[in-house]
């Protein structure tokens, strides 16, 4: 017997709303030029940290996404730039999502996600890691800011401040929301918070991967093979440049990463950590 | 379509108890962390744990427990019931306990290691972030476990074909056997993920794994797994919604159209969950969006025979107009107590399929793939239609088995509807959540919900807390449903039997193409293989394979630290 006649009219309805369905797609795909990333393995300079000036408004970024961090995490772009972005990750899987903006992306070890954007609109974008990446997850994150008549665009979170923009002061996410007190200590705090030193350590004394900061200045450090030191400015300062200088008892070598952070950056984090009594 | 049942076997009553009573000691787990997550999230609790457990291994918990473990015991309980019932062929009981221990020992062993903290990856276990070995063998046993259940079946479903010649096979059967060879379809490349990539990894016998690969084969498993959770609501939509609601089942044929239809469709299309992944080219992503949007056919088909369905329902008991026959059908019937759970699962699963749509939109996921979105859709699905089926049937199940009664009250009554209440308010903040970018998996209550924080969202303030009263509301119907269930667990034996409806059929057509699984196998088998070899060559062509190990708790790997 053949197929009652009314369930032939809802299969081809059914089949009609898939084609249709199928259409929008594809108007939005290559109309409207909005996609997702195709196949590019990490076999090439993509993989690896970078800010790009193309053009006056064409930028290029490579975000290196890392336990717990994005290296670069902070642009500042004119507005109307066009942003090509990509993303790699060397640890585990984490995301990338920019609210406000079709850039959403999957950072998987070995491959490359890719997503171009043009911020034609002047705001602050957050950039937030939307992968369950460990314990630090929640604070994994970074900032594009985009403002009206900017001459430079400028980089913040490259390993080695290897561009001239990421060793200014003024590149502060936070600019004019300094609190009163002394500009060294904002500056040091804004850093702690927008260079990623907050996912492994709190304000507070508790430890969360690494040490907490309070009271940690002026206490007595001991490092896994014996030796034993006041926890000073030049430590600290050593700490930071050279984490693997000096390990401390009770944590593995290798966690602490080697930031991106110029003296001036340092002397702020020190000073910040010095007054967190 | 007669419906002719028989007793459930006496000496299967007792692992069908004991495979729905375990997930449900679970299941209070499960539920709590749940309630425990919009608290989190809508930033009332502000630290990394709550009484000893932290938010990712309770996150861990909840969707291994809630999304894996409960789904899978209650279709092996169910599968057991129907095949038992509707075929009368004698189930071989040492292979029943065989199966029913290895998913007992299985789902033991993940959850001790969970409990301990040393596998705090989610329940989708995405390396390079690295489980304890005890995680990827105890799941390897449950899975295991389920299929010497479906073998099990396939036995006495041959025998019972032998034994009926000419006969169509009990539509409820064609539904459970579907729903197993999905599940086999499906736990293949999860198998193999486990057993090739993550288990001699994580026991340090590889030094490090391809992470698309082992990612492309989750969401080969991962997509079919929803289709598995789906189809026993499904089989009670078919089999037993129409009885319940009073009336027939309009078409015999579009259930078994719809079955069959699913055991080719529903697993070569998971690169769906993948739009975002770089590594895989847009031609494969595109090829899923197309296979996936065919879904669209077995969809719509349920859509207009359960409607048909209700409808001649509706007008049997009398109800008048184009769309009276609505009102007149038994809403709050405490004899007709099954309908409440299955008919608010379908309410739910109107905004769950919609919203899938949008997921499934190749581009238009990009706006809200990973937000809170996700779980917000999700949820409409899992925990809506499934997991009242889930309910409801377990409560017949437990009954029947042990010659008891479902109460009839209101408050059994209650728990489908304040669940609805509840998961379209909580869904609802996530949707609006999601749509202005909060993610889903993180601990909100530590960052982006904490005014404290540098990272505090006031955005997401108004989404989290109607989320949160959504995740109350659902916890409140959860302790009404674990009270109703052990009243029945409690209860004395009595000598009338808790039946099952099965519905006859208003039209039951012999249609040749859809009264045999062959054609429908051997078509699944080789979907998969046509949507599945170019992106998997792709991956292992192209992709990295030495991803290192990693604890969730430090950046750097777990064996053999970087350079």
């Amino acid at each position: 017997m053949k197929v009652p006649k009314l369930e032939v009219k809802v299969i081809g309805f059914a089949l009609l709303l898939a084609v249709a369905h199928l259409i929008l797609i594809a108007f939005a795909a290559f109309k409207l030029g909005i996609s997702v990333p195709t196949c590019i393995t990490d076999e090439n300079d993509l993989a690896k940290p970078m800010f790009i000036e193309h053009a006056p408004a064409h930028f290029e970024v490579h975000f290196d996404a890392k336990m717990w961090m994005f290296q670069p995490n902070y642009l500042k772009l004119p507005t109307g730039s066009q942003l090509d972005i990509f993303l790699s990750s060397k640890d585990v899987l984490h995301g990338l999502f920019v609210a406000g903006t079709n850039i959403n992306l999957m950072a998987i070890p070995g491959t490359i996600a890719n997503a171009s954007h043009t911020f034609s609109r002047p705001g602050r974008y957050q950039m937030i890691c939307h992968e369950f990446c460990g314990s630090g997850h929640q604070n994994m994150q970074g900032l594009i800011e985009v403002v009206d008549g900017l001459e430079k665009a400028e980089v913040a979170g490259l390993p080695g401040g290897t561009l001239a923009a990421s060793t200014q002061g003024s590149n502060s996410p936070e600019e004019g929301k300094q609190e009163m007190g002394d500009p060294l200590v904002a500056k040091g705090k804004q850093l702690f918070n927008s260079r990623g030193c907050m996912a492994c350590h709190s304000a507070g004394a508790q430890k969360i991967v690494g040490p907490g900061f309070k009271g940690l200045y002026g206490s007595n450090a001991k490092s896994n093979d014996g030796r034993s030191m006041v926890v000073d400015e030049d430590f600290l300062r050593r700490k930071i440049k050279d984490p693997q200088s000096f390990i401390t008892e009770g944590y593995a070598a290798g966690m602490m990463p080697a930031l991106p952070m110029n003296d001036d950056d340092i002397t702020a984090i020190v000073e910040y950590i010095k007054s967190l009594k | 379509m007669e419906a002719i049942q028989n007793k459930v076997q006496e000496n299967l009553r007792r692992p069908i108890k004991v495979l729905l009573l375990f997930p449900m000691i679970l299941l209070v787990v499960g539920i709590y962390h749940g309630l425990m997550q919009v608290l989190y999230r809508a930033g009332i609790i502000q630290s990394a744990s709550f009484l000893g457990l932290g938010y990712y291994q309770g996150l861990t918990l909840h969707g291994v427990i809630n999304a894996i473990l409960l789904t899978t015991f209650f279709a092996v309980a169910y599968g057991h019931f129907i095949v038992s019932k509707l075929t009368g062929q004698i189930l071989e009981i040492g292979w029943v306990w065989a199966s029913t221990i290895f998913m007992l020992l299985g789902s033991i062993l993940a959850a001790i290691t969970i409990l301990g903290g040393q596998s705090t990856v989610l329940y989708t276990f995405y390396p390079p972030l690295m489980a304890h070995p005890l995680f990827y063998i105890g799941l390897t046993l449950a899975v295991v476990g389920s299929w010497i259940a479906f073998f099990v079946w396939i036995g006495a479903y041959l025998a019972w074909r032998k034994d009926n010649q000419g006969k169509k096979t009990p539509l409820a059967v064609v539904g459970v056997l579907s729903t197993f060879f999905i599940w086999l379809l499906a736990t293949l490349p999860v198998a193999f993920e486990i057993l090739f990539l993550l288990l001699p990894w994580s026991l340090g016998l590889t030094e490090g794994v391809n992470a698309l690969l082992a990612r492309t084969l989750f969401w080969f498993f991962g997509h079919p797994l929803v289709y598995f959770w789906l189809l026993p609501a499904y089989t009670m939509y078919y089999t037993s919604l129409p009885k319940v609601a009073g009336g027939k089942l309009y078409s015999d044929f579009a259930g078994r159209f719809v079955f069959l239809t699913f055991c080719v469709l529903s697993a070569p299309l998971g690169l769906h969950h993948q739009f975002a992944d770089g590594g895989i080219s847009v031609e494969w992503k595109g090829l899923h969006t197309v296979l996936t949007s065919l879904v669209a056919i077995p969809s719509i088909m349920t859509a207009f025979t359960i409607a048909a369905s209700l409808e001649y329902a509706g007008r049997k008991r009398g109800g008048k107009g184009l769309f009276g026959w609505w009102k007149s059908l038994p809403f709050w019937d405490q004899e007709r107590w099954l309908f409440s759970y299955l008919i608010c699962g379908l309410f739910i699963f109107i905004f769950g399929g919609a919203t899938g749509v949008v997921n499934a939109s190749y581009n238009l996921n990009n706006v809200v793939h990973n937000t809170a979105w996700v779980p917000a859709h999700f949820h409409l699905t899992v925990a809506g239609p499934v997991f009242l089926a889930i309910l409801g049937m377990s409560l017949l199940m437990m009954a029947n088995c042990s010659q008891k009664r479902v109460p009839r009250s209101n408050l059994v009554l209650w728990v489908p509807y304040l669940w609805t209440i509840g998961v379209c308010t909580m869904s609802s903040g996530l949707f609006f959540g999601g749509l202005k970018g909060e993610p889903r998996r993180t601990n909100l209550g530590l960052t982006y919900l904490n005014k404290s924080s540098e990272l505090y969202h006031a955005d997401w303030v108004p989404s989290t807390l109607l989320a949160m009263v959504g995740g109350i509301i659902m916890t409140i119907s959860m302790l009404i449903f674990f009270y109703v269930f052990l009243k029945i667990v409690l209860a004395q034996e009595v000598t009338e039997e808790e039946p099952l409806p099965i519905s006859d059929c208003y039209h039951d057509e012999q249609v040749g193409f859809v009264l045999n699984f062959r054609p429908w196998v051997i078509a699944g088998f080789v979907a998969v293989v046509l949507a599945y070899y170019g992106p998997i060559k792709e991956v292992v062509n192209s992709n990295n394979p030495e991803a290192k190990g990693y604890s969730p708790n430090s950046p750097i790997p777990v064996r053999g630290a970087n350079e």
